[in-house]
């Protein structure tokens, strides 16, 4: 048994095989490809004065049938080719009524068009594939976990051409560029690359490009398989990619300089590089006032510092340092306690894990019945511990006051790096009161210090000095037409917002 | 990394882990002592003990009451030793838990330990790192601290829950209580002299001796100050000479006066604000001769017995001038004292070297010559405002 699973050492290389299908493209080699798969279909249909017929095959539910039917079979089934001329020819100058029809040479080529929907037509002298794919897909609706009060309400769906409409709605630009990459041996995942040319780096999208052309996996079926090969270090809990559902959201990356990625079967997009303010901005701080937009960053920025810091600063002061706490509270603290068996640090790691396991319970199960097991075991077995006096009441006011504050992070995946460094700062609390606490706090500082995505510094936003550094920071939303210079690390064509 | 790399690196994690784990380390890291195995400390009583000894009796105060509410009597820990320091150590025994002196709150000095002298105490105090600079300083007249803190317990209260409660209420404007360690031993270093309150015990008239853990048996009341030089008891300040020690240093905000005006009627005034400037003269040869206490004072009319009408010039500055009369009258009490003591409780000294650095050099040296003779005087300079519209004459017909 192997807790980090089985070492890829000792496993011989199994590299792609380019090309995949060779040999040269014919009707009996694709039907070949697809042997004993059920939803290839096919129908050979003969053009008057033909004397062989046309082979056209497709994949059954990736395409739609009447498209297939109306604009493809009809026109092929009263198709009369000049004298002379080559089938294929006559089709792609328009014999069969289609947008996207392309002369098709691999086999490879081939099967991919007809695994993204297209249907394929087997001609005497040669192979052409038409796009006939459906567009059975989730219709737009609110997003559900970055809601806003005064803004859009448009989301991501599953379909890549529709989340790219969605940008394209928004930022009706031609230097808007998408740039289509196909990741994965097996899902071929369509991954398209967005910028804004003449505003990005164009080393930035160019880097990117490379990194998505250079993956070679089995599938593309989650963010994180992504994220982990297109940013680095891997050995670091934070995140480097803002994955969002907003369109508004991902504009707005784009329009600072920022790259964009939409993965097709996924309802989100992916903002790069990220840093520590990308992942601390909510989506509505644009559209509060500015004042009060930055005294909910600055609450937010508060609320990491007690989420990450006050159960291991409590285990510290109760452990090792009682002295630091007002005498009241001490005795307050030591009146509750009384009767509870367990040492501090037993008490809050203990609670800590149990507040994780709850949030865990809760997102794995269905949002009704999630929501019932916090209530029963935030309150009602909480209480029942209080009373029972396994747990004092203390420490669970400091977890419960912890991880709500842990909530006010707008990123998710930024909440989860803060969850794990705040066990990890509760056990060095535990292990060396407020030294151990100071000296996780100066590791933690020194590795999101160290942190960088794609040249721009993690922490680079409070790095910033000068003349920058006025124009706005992570933590102060200056009013908009103050606003006027785009974050600096990204190093952009076009330092300024506005004129 | 390379296996090997990592393999030492995991190596070298687990023997940190097991070194951590296994107690080996307690060198290296800080002791460990959860909340719940200490034992509070909140008041020090310091009395004489048998022979060369002091007595050291700690009280926990009402720390330990329960979440349901059930009461019990505060903690009394009690031990001898040659010093301050082997009888609080000689504690550690005696309790079911460490005793922790870092939330000390109150010391309680006996009477017979201040005539002794507290120069032992000052050093536990200056040096041992678990004491607080902040701690509140008290000597208790004709008894010892033990029996301060043993007569005044019972189930709902403690000694230390009065003296908090003294402290705050003896000053105003948000003031911090002005006996602390910190003073004590700066006073000290400067010359010498340091003032220390006076508690004195009372009979509890609702003692019950039927029901003795309900109600205290006695009382703690503040009475005066106490002076001590070097470090020892030379005397005790009460009435005026407390009360104008108290004006002049800016201490005791809530002291009250009672001025009558001459148609017999009472106002009752209270001092809301106190500046002392101190103003010296000094003759052609630098000496200083004289010394004027100027204090700037306020007081607010809170009750009168009859009728004054206060809108009357006349009326208003007969009780002005009552007023300052008396503020000015108990400056100088205290300033006599002083004198005739040939103790500077007030520290006069040092605040005239700050505020005439030209003569600092000759008041630091020569003081102790030309204190017992410089006149000392005080003055005092005010107004008394009323709370209320002083057009309307007060108590009409009255």
């Amino acid at each position: 048994m192997s807790l980090f699973g089985e070492r890829a050492g000792h496993v011989a290389h199994h590299p792609r095989r380019e090309p995949e299908f060779d040999g040269p493209l014919t009707w009996e080699r694709v039907e070949a490809v697809f042997a004993d798969c059920e939803d290839f279909m096919h129908k050979e249909v003969r053009p008057p004065n033909w004397e062989t017929g046309i082979r056209v095959c497709w994949l059954g539910g990736m395409v739609r049938s009447e498209r297939l039917n109306d604009y493809v079979l009809r026109p092929l089934g009263t198709l009369d080719i000049p004298q002379g001329e080559r089938p294929t020819r006559a089709l792609l100058d328009g014999g069969v009524w289609n947008q996207d029809v392309q002369e098709q040479t691999t086999v490879d080529e081939t099967v991919a068009q007809l695994l993204s929907g297209s249907c394929a037509l087997f001609l005497p002298d040669g192979a052409i594939t038409c796009s006939v794919e459906t567009e059975e897909k989730r219709s737009v609706s609110e997003p559900e976990n970055e809601t806003e009060t005064k803004g859009a309400r448009d989301s991501f769906v599953e379909s890549v051409r529709t989340n790219t409409s969605l940008l394209r709605r928004r930022l009706r630009s031609p230097h808007l560029k998408i740039q289509r990459h196909v990741v994965g041996r097996q899902t071929r995942t369509p991954v398209e690359l967005l910028w804004l040319e003449g505003l990005t780096d164009p080393a930035l999208p160019a880097r990117i490009a490379r990194r998505l052309d250079e993956i070679d996996e089995d599938g593309l079926l989650t963010t994180a398989e992504l994220e982990e090969y297109l940013t680095d270090p891997r050995a670091t809990v934070f995140p480097r990619m803002l994955f969002t559902e907003r369109p508004d959201r991902m504009c707005r990356g784009l329009l600072e300089g920022r790259v964009a990625l939409l993965i097709d079967g996924l309802a989100v997009g992916a903002l790069l590089p990220g840093d520590v303010s990308l992942f601390m901005k909510a989506p509505q701080d644009r559209s509060y006032h500015w004042l009060a937009a930055t005294a909910l960053r600055v609450l937010r920025y508060i609320c990491v510092i007690v989420t990450l810091l006050l159960p291991g600063f409590y285990i510290a002061v109760a452990e090792f340092h009682f002295e630091l706490i007002p005498t009241s509270l001490a005795m307050s603290i030591i009146a509750s306690k009384q009767d509870v068996p367990f040492p501090t640090a037993f008490e809050v790691i203990g609670l800590l894990v149990a507040f994780e396991i709850l949030q865990e319970a809760g997102q794995r199960l269905p949002k009704t019945i999630g929501q019932t097991v916090s209530i029963i075991g935030g309150l009602v077995v909480g209480q029942a511990a209080v009373d029972a006096k396994i747990v004092s009441p203390v420490v669970v006011i400091v977890v419960a006051a912890a991880g709500v504050a842990g909530f006010t992070v707008p990123d998710q995946d930024f909440a989860n790096a803060l969850r794990l460094w705040r066990l990890l700062l509760a056990l060095l609390a535990s292990l060396a009161g407020l030294f151990g606490v100071t000296m996780g706090a100066a590791l933690l500082t020194a590795h999101l210090a160290g942190l960088e995505d794609h040249g721009f510094p993690y922490l680079g936003p409070f790095g910033t000095t000068g003349r920058n550094a006025l124009e706005g920071g992570p933590v102060v939303r200056r009013p908009v037409p103050e606003d006027k210079l785009r974050p600096t690390g990204l190093n952009t064509e076009n330092w300024r917002r506005r004129g | 990394m390379t296996g090997r790399k990592k393999g030492w690196l995991l190596l070298a994690l687990g023997l940190g882990l097991y070194l951590l784990l296994s107690g080996y380390s307690s060198d290296l890291l800080p002791w460990s002592r959860d909340i719940t195995q200490v034992k509070l400390m909140r008041t020090m009583a310091l009395d004489v003990g048998d022979g060369d000894m002091v007595q050291v009796t700690l009280s926990g105060g009402l720390q330990q009451q329960n979440q349901d509410g059930s009461d019990t009597l505060p903690l009394l820990l009690s031990r001898q030793g040659l010093t301050v320091f082997g009888s609080v150590q000689a504690l550690q025994t005696e309790s079911d838990g460490y005793v922790e002196m870092g939330h000390l709150a109150d010391c309680v000095i006996g009477e017979g330990l201040a005539r002794e002298g507290l120069e032992g105490l000052a050093d536990f105090l200056e040096r041992d790192f678990s004491m607080r600079l902040g701690t509140r300083m008290f000597l208790l007249a004709g008894d010892t601290g033990e029996n301060a803190l043993r007569l005044t317990a019972s189930k709902t209260t403690a000694l230390t829950e009065r003296l908090e409660a003294i402290s705050q209420n003896r000053t105003y404007g948000g003031k911090d209580w002005p006996f602390t360690v910190r003073t004590y031993l700066a006073e000290t270093e400067d010359n010498g002299v340091a003032l220390l309150p006076v508690l004195e015990l009372a009979d509890n008239p609702d003692y019950d001796p039927e029901n003795r853990d309900e109600r205290p048996e006695r009382e703690i009341h503040l009475t005066g100050l106490a002076c001590l030089v070097d470090q020892k008891l030379a005397g005790v300040l009460t009435g005026e000479e407390s009360r104008g020690a108290s004006l002049l240093s800016g201490w005791d905000q809530l002291d009250r006066f009672e001025v009558e005006l001459p148609n017999g009627t009472v106002a009752g005034i209270r001092l809301v604000l106190s500046q002392c400037r101190w103003e010296p003269e000094f003759d052609e040869t630098g000496r200083l001769t004289a010394v004027t206490a100027r204090l700037e004072v306020q007081g607010e009319l809170n009750e009168l017995t009859g009728w004054a009408d206060l809108t009357d010039a006349e009326v208003l500055e007969t009780l002005e001038q009552g007023f300052l009369r008396q503020v000015a009258s108990l400056a100088q009490a205290a300033l006599d004292r002083s004198q005739g003591d040939g103790a500077d409780f007030l520290h006069i000294r040092r605040q005239l070297a700050f505020q005439c650095p030209a003569h600092s050099t000759r008041l630091l040296t020569d003081w102790e010559d030309w204190f017992p003779t410089v006149e000392l005087r005080a003055a005092a300079e005010g107004k008394v405002e009323r709370s209320y519209d002083v057009d309307l004459p007060m108590k009409e017909g009255a």
